[in-house]
């Protein structure tokens, strides 16, 4: 094993801690939603503006997220695990609910700049062969970090003292890695070749030029497809299990944590069946798997079918993220590449994920919505949002299999 | 950015017109769900105190003092309801739903209790119709082409802009 190896082991271990928190983060909120609400009062419709609300932080994080391509990889990577722990801090000290959206606004848009900064490091660090197996590893962590969620439940972490604020206390755990990161962690090789030339004072509407505009717009629009649906997914799936099926907290989290556990293997795999057979047609399986088995999930009442379905929806659905974080940065030459996809990211998939969620609420309200089930709901955003992101993928989305990113950056600086 | 603004508008207008009626299934399921809260719950934004009391002579209790509740098909604004305690003890009734005025405008809310013996087959929530179904894959449809007329639209003024 190479000194480089090395390296890109431990850094592959830093950066999956910090998307790890990040699925952590957004499971959290809907599981202890109910005690949340039980503990500082408000309604089910005051939940879901919380959510909205919280979700755009990560909106006002794709600025931060554009800043990448000015102060570097690292000093952002670790600069947002630092803001998140404190704002997961001030989200388990809240006295209000007022307090604990601010508070979880900030958290999200760190951890949106968070995500975009990490996949960056694995796009510039990875050699071509290795990478999509990297980025399956990276963002796998993002479902087990929602099983964490689950697993912590189960064993009744909300019966502790501090009650739900427990779970938000456990967000502290990255503040350990600062102090391993800080000194173990090297600025990416290719940034520093790019800050060299002076290519790294870009403006943040450069990916926006001609020459990117229709890539950034079409990952954009496939993002914010697949995240409408999937972010509704995982928001209010709990709900869907505990209110329409009528499973337990603890049930529910059981299910979560053994389908996640089931369903972490799809950014695995999709990992490496992105660098055998290509993004693009691993991309178009994955969403047609998620199609059928999302719609399964939501439709059935059965409490023994939820379980496979909920695995093979999460192995699909989550799992597709893999090649959508591909699609976010491969087609982009280094010095745009941060604000790619911190705009593909953080406008898109996130505005995707705070409507989606509203959406499926509005809708499926048992009193006052249109549809007056969230099941029903989730099923039909599902048939609505899927087909229209694989279209866009298939017909707009450059194929980057065998993209070379380093003669990508020496056209741009020739 | 104005076209983003007047679209968010559109949405939100489209949003607000999918809501309905209050269903009083929901409502009643709401109250029910308040009820197991403890007093944390607030049962009172869902029913006066004395039809709470009538229902549920033991609450304020702990959270998840209800093992499994169900409520039925509405009968116009009378909906049968089914709560079992965890010791046990089962209670059936129907709620009669009305709305009530209050500083926040016209609301919902469970008028009154009458308790007995009464079958409660539970409300199958959702059930979606082969047309529900045909209208959402329509909306796919229709939002996968015009993603598409856009995309293309902005991939020829792209090539025009760089060449």
């Amino acid at each position: 094993m190479t000194d480089g190896d090395r390296y890109r082991r431990k850094l592959l271990f830093l950066l999956s801690s910090a998307t790890f928190f990040e699925g952590y983060d957004t499971f959290v909120l809907a599981f202890v939603l109910a005690l949340i609400l039980g503990d500082l009062g408000g309604s089910e419709a005051d939940a879901g503006w919380i959510r909205a609300i919280t979700q755009l932080g990560a909106v006002a994080g794709f600025l931060l997220a554009g800043q990448a391509d000015r102060i570097g990889r690292k000093r952002l990577l670790l600069l947002t695990i630092v803001g998140y722990t404190a704002a997961t801090a001030l989200t388990a000290m809240s006295p209000g609910l007022i307090w604990l959206t601010v508070a979880q606004f900030g958290a999200q848009g760190f951890l949106g700049a968070e995500w975009a900064v990490a996949i960056t490091i694995v796009v510039e660090e990875f050699p071509r062969e290795h990478r999509g197996r990297a980025l399956g590893i990276v963002t796998s962590m993002n479902t087990l970090g929602g099983i964490f969620v689950g697993v912590l439940a189960f064993v009744g972490l909300q019966d502790l003292g501090p009650g739900w604020r427990s779970f938000f206390l456990v967000g502290l755990i990255p503040l350990a890695l600062i102090a391993y990161g800080r000194r173990s962690m090297r600025e990416t090789g290719r940034f520093e070749a790019v800050r060299s030339e002076h290519l790294d004072h870009t403006s943040l509407l450069e990916p926006w030029k001609p020459t990117y505009r229709t890539t950034v717009l079409a990952v954009g629009l496939v993002t914010f497809f697949r995240y409408f649906v999937i972010s509704a997914g995982a928001f209010w799936w709990a709900y869907y299990a505990q209110q329409e099926i009528g499973m337990s907290v603890a049930t529910s989290g059981l299910y979560l944590a053994a389908a996640g556990l089931a369903g972490a293997s799809g950014f695995l795999v999709a990992g490496r069946l992105m660098d055998r057979f290509g993004r693009k047609p691993v991309f178009e399986v994955y969403m047609a798997g998620a199609l059928v088995f999302g719609v399964l999930t939501f439709q059935t009442t059965n409490a023994g079918l939820e379980l496979p379905a909920l695995c093979l929806a999460i192995f699909f659905g989550l799992g597709s993220v893999a090649t959508t974080s591909a699609f976010a940065t491969e087609p982009f030459p280094t010095y745009v590449r941060s604000r790619a996809a911190a705009w593909c990211r953080n406008a898109f998939e996130i505005l995707g994920g705070v409507l989606g969620a509203l959406v499926v609420g509005t809708l499926g309200d048992h009193v006052t919505g249109a549809v007056g089930s969230i099941g029903d709901a989730m099923t039909l955003v599902t048939i609505a949002m899927l087909p229209a992101a694989m279209v866009v993928a298939w017909w707009f989305v450059p194929e980057t299999n065998a993209e070379d990113i380093e003669a990508m950056d020496r056209a741009v600086l020739a | 950015m104005k076209r983003g603004i007047v679209l968010a508008c559109l949405g939100l207008v489209a949003l607000a017109a999918c809501s309905q009626p209050p269903r009083p299934e929901g409502v009643v399921q709401r109250w029910l769900v308040s009820l197991n809260q403890g007093s944390a719950g607030r049962p009172d934004r869902w029913a006066d105190a004395a039809v709470t009391a009538t229902a549920a002579p033991w609450w304020p209790a702990e959270p998840d003092h209800i093992d499994a509740m169900d409520v039925g098909t509405a009968d116009g604004q009378a909906v049968p309801f089914r709560i079992e305690t965890t010791d046990g003890t089962v209670t059936t009734g129907i709620a009669t739903v009305g709305t009530r005025t209050t500083a926040d405008g016209t609301e919902p809310y469970v008028a009154s209790v009458t308790m007995g013996d009464v079958p409660v087959e539970p409300h199958p929530l959702g059930g979606l119709s082969g047309g529900e179904l045909a209208a959402a894959a329509g909306v796919g449809i229709a939002l996968a082409l015009a993603a598409v007329g856009v995309l293309t639209l902005v991939r020829r003024s792209a090539t025009a802009a760089a060449g």
